[in-house]
């Protein structure tokens, strides 16, 4: 399958440090690719560069076969939506109208019956059909990136006005961290089913690594601005790498019943 | 915190708002050191002006109304500049006054008055005028590109720098201000009043002209940036994703608020609060949507304008308050109550 999004041997230089350092992957239609780390390997810096929110020193991305810059910033906005790490809206909107401002880069804009409903549907799928007419700023953190998630999936809908895209694709940066438990698992299996019945890129930058084993199809490893190790999760996320990389001891759990691998980390793995 | 109006009660509110607009501007050509009977408007707006007694003839048409338009004209695109700003650094305390934009098109004027008036004037009156515009946008242009540079780090708008930057640029300009007119002749050193607090007592037909067609940038390009506006809210990064161009956005705010209060200044020195009050008054009424927001604030602007203006030449007759004094006692409270509601949501 042709990759939707490709970033090739992308370089990041702040001063004297190499944020990321020939940095390449691809994301196929489809799948869910998760991106883990420790903390300043350059994952975020990495989004931001999958985003175009910001230009690589050295190296290219490229949506289908164009690279970023050479698409338009409101076509680019119909095929990738970006779910960021946390926002800081102040305002008061309804949490039915941040959800609606996804549909800005679309010919509706947000105002026809059509973004309305969908609106209340996506709010549904995040749980938060109760909250649709609430004020944003009194929601809790956790509620406020659902807020956003459903945004983001409301400005992946397809423009019924508009040609089908020819492919999507959905960054997500830390969906899960201001999540309780029920609400991690339901966001990434989400995500999945977006990959798996829209056919619609996903990455997600993650830190809990059985979360990876049970939702993600590809994994990227990066380690100090380098990728450690990519390919499928399975036969990527190794013990060894994890201890390598995040200086933890691990421990890979198969319980034989086809379910995916569980992992022991930390004390409980020696 | 008060919460928004139904969205269904947004489109009556701002008829009524229109109405009230209209309102105020018969009232502030009726009322005033010379009271006009009601049935003035009437005949002098039909056409038969010659039925007009010949003082309330020159009172009606060479000095309350182009007062009227006047205040009409600077409320509103103070209001517009207002909701423009605070939509541009994501803030509500981001008031021309208050982060020294309107100081910056006061030196601007000033320096306009002192050195450039007195030789342009002699090439032509015309130019005289038409140049003070000009003066004045360069002033407010500098003090936003500043404030921009010196409030935004990595694209997020640090709140304490900007009100910081904002004194340091308000006492620079000031100075600047103060400077100029201290090497002044005793005729203009009254004019500093005129130009820190600001007073519609010197609106004439000639530079309302002459500040017109820098108005009309703040009018035409905010409302309809109100959409860029509201994905902006979100965020820099948020609003690039959602396909907005931050720069080609962020040039035109700029340019047009500067422009817009430019052309204010010009008019009527620097009034301040307008642009911090009407913009967070209406947010409480039509939430924070700019596509109501916007036109909501030129209404209200220019409402609040008309009727402080009301209040200045009629509070102390014949003599006549500064019409920032009143602005400045209507917006300081709720700068305050911005200040305290933002340590409570820590946006500091």
């Amino acid at each position: 399958m042709k990759p939707v999004l490709t970033a090739t041997d992308l370089v990041v230089r702040r001063g004297d440090h190499t944020l990321l350092d020939r940095v390449s992957l691809a994301l196929a239609p489809g799948r869910v690719t998760a991106v883990v780390g420790p903390n300043g390997a350059g994952k975020s810096t990495l989004l931001r560069l999958l985003s175009g929110e910001l230009s690589p020193d050295g190296g290219l991305v490229r949506f289908l076969d164009r690279p970023l810059s050479a698409w338009p910033a409101a076509e680019l906005a119909r095929h990738r939506a970006v779910l960021p790490q946390e926002s800081d809206l102040h305002f008061p909107f309804r949490v039915e109208e941040v959800v609606r401002l996804g549909r800005i880069p679309h010919s509706g804009g947000g105002d026809s019956a059509a973004d309305h409903a969908l609106a209340r549907t996506l709010l549904a799928r995040v749980d938060l059909t109760a909250f649709a007419d609430r004020f944003y700023p009194t929601l809790s953190g956790g509620e406020k990136q659902r807020v956003h998630l459903a945004r983001a999936l409301a400005q992946l809908q397809p423009d019924p006005a508009a040609p089908p895209p020819a492919a999507r694709a959905l960054l997500l940066d830390e969906p899960t961290a201001s999540l309780d438990l029920a609400h991690q698992h339901a966001v990434l299996a989400l995500a999945r089913d977006l990959a798996r019945r829209e056919h619609v890129a996903v990455l997600a930058i993650l830190h809990d690594l059985n979360l990876v084993l049970a939702y993600a199809d590809d994994l990227v490893v990066l380690s100090r601005g380098r990728v450690a190790a990519s390919g499928p999760v399975a036969s990527t996320l190794a013990p060894t790498l994890i201890h390598e990389v995040f200086r933890i001891p691990a421990r890979l759990i198969d319980l034989g019943d086809g379910t995916p691998h569980q992992l022991l980390l930390g004390p409980a793995a020696l | 915190m008060t919460t928004p109006l139904r969205p269904n009660l947004r489109r009556p509110l701002l008829l009524a708002l229109a109405a009230v607009l209209v309102l105020s501007f018969a009232a502030a050509l009726v009322f005033g050191a010379a009271s006009l009977a009601p049935d003035a408007l009437w005949l002098g707006f039909t056409g038969r002006h010659a039925q007009l007694a010949p003082l309330d003839h020159a009172i009606l048409f060479s000095i309350r109304l182009p007062r009227a338009l006047g205040a009409l004209l600077v409320g509103s695109v103070l209001g517009l500049c207002g909701a423009g700003m605070q939509g541009l650094f994501r803030n509500p305390l981001a008031d021309p006054g208050l982060i020294g934009v309107t100081g910056g098109a006061a030196l601007g004027a000033v320096l306009h008055v002192k050195f450039a008036a007195t030789t342009l004037l002699g090439v032509s009156v015309f130019l005289g005028q038409l140049t003070l515009p000009i003066f004045a946008l360069a002033g407010a242009l500098f003090a936003v590109i500043f404030m921009h540079r010196a409030a935004v780090v990595e694209g997020r708008v640090v709140v304490a720098l900007m009100l910081l930057a904002g004194v340091g640029i308000n006492a620079l300009a000031g100075a600047g201000t103060g400077l100029v007119l201290f090497f002044a002749d005793d005729d203009q050193l009254r004019q500093f009043t005129f130009w820190t607090l600001g007073s519609l007592g010197q609106v004439t037909w000639p530079r309302l002209a002459a500040a017109f067609p820098f108005i009309l940038p703040a009018v035409i390009l905010i409302p309809r940036h109100a959409r860029a506006l509201n994905a902006l809210l979100l965020g820099e990064a948020e609003a690039g994703h959602l396909g907005i161009d931050l720069a080609r956005l962020k040039r035109t705010l700029v340019f047009a608020t500067a422009a817009g209060v430019g052309a204010a200044v010009s008019i009527a020195g620097g009034i301040g609060f307008i642009g911090l009050v009407v913009p967070h008054l209406v947010r409480q009424c039509f939430g924070p949507d700019h596509r109501w927001l916007v036109p909501g604030s030129a209404l209200l602007g220019a409402t609040l304008l008309l009727a402080a203006d009301l209040l200045a030449r009629t509070a102390a007759s014949p003599a006549e308050l500064p019409v920032g004094i009143i602005t400045a006692a209507l917006g300081a409270p709720v700068f305050f109550s911005l200040l305290q509601r933002g340590r409570r949501s820590r946006l500091f």
